[in-house]
């Protein structure tokens, strides 16, 4: 498996070998120059210094070792050979431990020094410095053979040299050996204690699960690198902790809306054929209404799943708002009454959308039923129409008693109920769900806001091209007002 | 034996309330976790049985609660989530017990009736005081063989004796056991129940079985002459 720990230790490595191999390719062939250039310098102020032997007698050049120190002419510790021309290559001095010729290169001979490395036959490798020398002229008349003057070589054994330049580079290729070798160890160990912190991260990560939703990963004391990594999973678990927590709600919701009619069925029924004494005709009436509720809650869940499903067709029609929310509110007017809950339109007159008569019918029929079933006993629901050109907006008001602002984003959950306890059997908390989804798809949006803490508003909202378009203010004076 | 049923589902609690009274248990009744926690907290039960969605106060705040008190009263958990977690998290909060809905009405007596054994020590469902035999499941009373037809009130007072056998229990504790809070049990009935049983389990020749604590209670045992 690839993993940043290895490709890490990797190309550190690969990247220190090129270094080392750099160094060494560009760092050994500068100090081999130098210090041949050092031996050479050395060589060429003993050729200085030969040369000073040298000298124009009449019209020949002649080599004078008188001043020379000894016949063995030494500088320093480097034993040095000579050997001496003139321009025709006749010899005319020699060093008398001079075994064979030393090199004499250049055609003609150069008087600037050239420097050669050769071997004499007695086996020394030599390094040569060879100048074309012409004594200094103090008269006048100078002959040819005086102008072409004398060639000099010198030589001294390069075995100290060629001595130096091998220690040199083994001193740079061990100590480049030696230090691949350590970063071979050294660098995993590095990116291994440096990644630590990744690793003790992951082994955190890994035991997260659905239980642990609610533990944190720890921040302090975590590398820079890491510190944004680690919040932004803190926030994805955060959010995942409020996803499985509906998740996991709207499974004790769903539980709860079908298991306990059921109960009540099975246990009703089950009384009624042990105990036959017991039953009567609020029995028979108790049985039909459960079975009435949960007829209600599958049509409920299998209209969302058509309509998500894109199951249904969606019919087009004129269809005149104020008539239909007058049907829709027939129905429900004893139940408001009951609660002493009156409605208030403020729409106007031939309002009009062009939509699925059905599906609208719904989502209204949904929006009205949720106000009448939950606003405070007493309370007017009101119902206003805004146009904006080409567009629409339904608002449904009522004024709630119990709901916050953090419940609005929860209205429409499936099976959401402010309640906990879920308690009564008349509402499941699909209603609204339901009237989004079918809002959805007829193309409109279907919000929720509170107002002042005391008003819900519900507004559906959208296009409206073919429907009246409303070019005064749509909330007229004077509507009129219906109470239920 | 007495048993609370809190539940905030009317037709649970009324046919469940039924069948436990046809069952000869005494039943309270309580719509939410206040009230439930109220009536726990203030009279005595042999079983509790409790939903675990309430409204006002859930299920386990109320168990939670109770056992705070150090209420050792034997309770049976009623709910729809069927999650092992829930289970847990149930068993934990001190229940005894856990009843997924839906569930059978059998199930749920049989599991009341090893609650209310478990409450008593016994871990069979047949009593026997001497050579009197009581099943409390068959809800029949047998003395030397021969069958005693008790009423369901009479078979009760009977089993909760049995179940206490050689221990005296007093009026008060007979009519807290076998009445509910609404039930106002006039003066004498726990006596005249007892003359009834007493007749009806004695046979001739054979010892009286329970044997009366003047200014203190009544109990059951076979005393040698």
């Amino acid at each position: 498996m690839t993993t940043i720990r290895n490709q890490l230790k990797w190309r550190i490595l690969v990247l220190e070998f090129v270094l080392l191999w750099n160094t060494l390719a560009i760092g050994l062939p500068i100090t081999w120059t130098a210090l041949t250039r050092q031996f050479d310098e050395t060589l060429q102020s003993q050729l200085r210094s030969i040369s000073t032997a040298v000298e124009r007698e009449d019209d020949r050049i002649i080599f004078d070792t008188t001043d020379l120190p000894s016949p063995h002419f030494t500088a320093g510790e480097i034993p040095l050979l000579y050997q001496v021309w003139d321009f025709e290559g006749h010899e005319l001095a020699r060093s008398p431990e001079l075994v064979g010729d030393l090199p004499r290169p250049g055609d003609p001979p150069s008087e600037i020094p050239q420097f050669q490395t050769s071997t004499l036959p007695n086996g020394p490798r030599i390094r040569t410095a060879t100048q074309r020398v012409i004594p200094v002229a103090n008269g006048p008349h100078l002959s040819p053979t005086n102008l072409r003057g004398a060639v000099v070589s010198v030589a001294m054994d390069r075995s100290r040299l060629d001595g130096r330049l091998l220690g040199v580079a083994l001193a740079l290729g061990g100590s480049a050996a030696i230090l691949m070798l350590v970063t071979a160890f050294v660098v995993p160990w590095v990116v291994r204690t440096q990644l630590a912190p990744l690793d003790e991260l992951a082994s955190k990560v890994q035991g997260i699960n659905a239980e642990s939703l609610s533990d944190r990963l720890p921040t302090d004391r975590l590398p820079g690198e890491l510190a944004p990594i680690v919040t932004r999973l803190n926030d994805l678990l955060i959010r995942l902790e409020v996803a499985f927590s509906r998740e996991r709600q709207f499974g004790d919701d769903l539980a709860h809306e079908f298991r306990t009619p059921i109960a009540e069925l099975r246990s009703l029924v089950e009384v009624s054929l042990r105990w036959p004494e017991t039953r009567d005709a609020s029995t028979d009436r108790e049985i039909l209404s459960i079975a009435l509720q949960m007829e209600h809650l599958i049509n409920s869940l299998l209209v969302i799943a058509r309509i998500e499903g894109a199951m249904e067709p969606i019919g087009s029609k004129i269809v005149d708002v104020n008539e239909l929310l007058e049907e829709i509110w027939r129905p429900m007017a004893d139940r408001a009454i009951a609660r002493l809950v009156s409605l208030q339109m403020d729409i106007p007159e031939g309002f009009s959308l062009s939509t699925d008569p059905v599906l609208l019918r719904s989502v209204l029929n949904n929006l009205l039923d949720n106000a009448v079933e939950y606003t405070p006993e007493g309370s007017t629901v009101r119902v206003a129409t805004i146009s904006a050109g080409a567009s629409f907006a339904l608002e449904v008001s009522n004024p709630v008693s119990n709901l916050s602002e953090s419940d609005v984003p929860l209205l429409f959950l499936r099976f959401w109920r402010k309640e906990p306890s879920r308690t009564g059997s008349q509402h499941s908390g699909l209603g609204l769900a339901l009237a989004r989804t079918v809002a959805c798809r007829l193309g409109y949006t279907l919000t929720a806001s509170l107002r002042d803490r005391q008003h819900l508003i519900l507004t559906l909202s959208g296009p409206n091209p073919s429907g009246t378009a409303l070019s005064t203010p749509a909330i007229k004076t004077g509507l009129p007002r219906r109470t239920a | 034996m007495r048993v609370l049923f809190v539940e905030d589902s009317a037709r649970l609690r009324y046919s469940v309330g039924q069948a436990l009274r046809h069952s000869g248990y005494a039943v309270d009744l309580a719509s939410d976790g206040e009230e439930g926690l109220w009536q726990a907290s203030t009279l005595d039960f042999d079983v509790i049985i409790l939903d675990l969605m309430l409204p006002k106060l859930d299920g386990l705040a109320v168990l939670e609660r109770l056992r705070s008190q150090g209420k050792r009263t034997h309770v049976l958990l009623l709910t729809a989530r069927d999650a092992v977690n829930d289970r847990v998290r149930g068993l934990k909060a001190g229940a005894d017990d856990y009843l997924i809905k839906p569930f059978a009405l059998e199930e749920l007596l049989a599991r009341v009736e090893a609650l209310c054994r478990r409450g008593y020590g016994h871990k069979s469902n047949r009593l026997q005081v001497g050579d009197l035999e009581i099943d409390t499941s068959a809800k029949q009373a047998v003395r030397a063989g021969h069958a005693i037809h008790l009423k369901p009130r009479e078979f009760q007072l009977l089993e909760y004796l049995a179940r206490r056998t050689g221990e005296v229990a007093t009026q008060s504790e007979i009519e807290a056991h076998l009445y509910n809070e609404e039930a106002e049990p006039m003066s004498n009935v726990v006596e005249s129940t007892v003359s009834s049983i007493r007749r009806k389990i004695h046979l001739p020749g054979m010892p009286h079985l329970i044997h009366t604590r003047r200014g203190m209670g009544y109990v059951l045992e076979v005393r040698t002459p």
